[in-house]
């Protein structure tokens, strides 16, 4: 069983992290990637976004996301990959994977993941633009989407 | 006691402040006293939570000497 959780400070490619991936041979691999807008929500230019973490909490989060992933899915393996630091418009800041022999499991794996990390994941986000800088905070929807998880055990 | 901020406090108050402990403190109190010294920072307990030795806890819980405590904005990963 595979549980791959990274804190990545520097850039990373997601298409070879799922060739990578999907190269376990499983029957059924979905995948997520999270990039970094060029705009805020009110459509005001982005021109960085800034992720902040805690030195210790911020890895255990993604692990325990990964794992509760294993434990409520019928996965064969799952991928976890953030990045902290400084982010450039159009770069990836999270890549999602879930490997498994069918594809309901899968598509569920990543949809709960993300939600989770969204409200669960020990991150800071700052959005820097030329009218200055904004500190994000999840929107009644991202709590909304991960509260669903929460109702409906039998997913 | 050092403490440690994240997010929009860390730009607001620092990354890491030394604080002078008495006995019987607790997380309310450290708190309250943060408030009092950073008028302009948002410290309410609906938003900012509060972690000791890298476990989140109530604020009434106690702080002892070499403790790390940290406070947290709400989160905004994935």
């Amino acid at each position: 069983m595979g549980i791959d959780a990274r804190l990545l400070y520097a850039p990373f490619d997601p298409a070879a992290e799922l060739a990578r991936f999907a190269a376990q041979g499983a029957g059924a691999i979905v995948s997520f990637t999270g990039l970094a807008r060029d705009t805020t929500r009110d459509g005001e230019p982005v021109s960085s976004l800034f992720l902040d973490h805690h030195p210790s909490l911020t890895q255990v989060s993604l692990e325990d996301a990964a794992s509760d992933a294993v434990a409520r899915f019928d996965l064969l393996s799952v991928l976890v990959l953030h990045r902290s630091g400084q982010i450039a418009p159009g770069e990836p800041i999270v890549f999602v994977a879930a490997a498994a022999a069918h594809r309901r499991a899968a598509f569920d794996a990543v949809d709960y993941l993300m939600d989770r990390l969204k409200t669960d994941a020990f991150f800071w986000k700052r959005e820097d633009g030329p009218a200055g800088s904004i500190w994000i905070e999840p929107t009644e929807q991202d709590r909304a989407a991960r509260a669903r998880w929460t109702k409906d055990e039998s997913i | 006691m050092r403490i440690s901020f994240y997010g929009s406090l860390a730009e607001a108050i620092g990354r890491e402040v030394e604080w002078p402990l008495s006995s019987g403190t607790t997380v309310a109190d450290v708190r309250e006293a943060l408030a009092r010294l950073h008028p302009s920072a948002t410290l309410d307990r609906q938003t900012v939570r509060a972690c000791l030795d890298d476990a989140i806890v109530d604020d009434s819980h106690k702080v002892a000497p070499g403790a790390t405590l940290a406070f947290f904005p709400p989160l905004s990963g994935g």
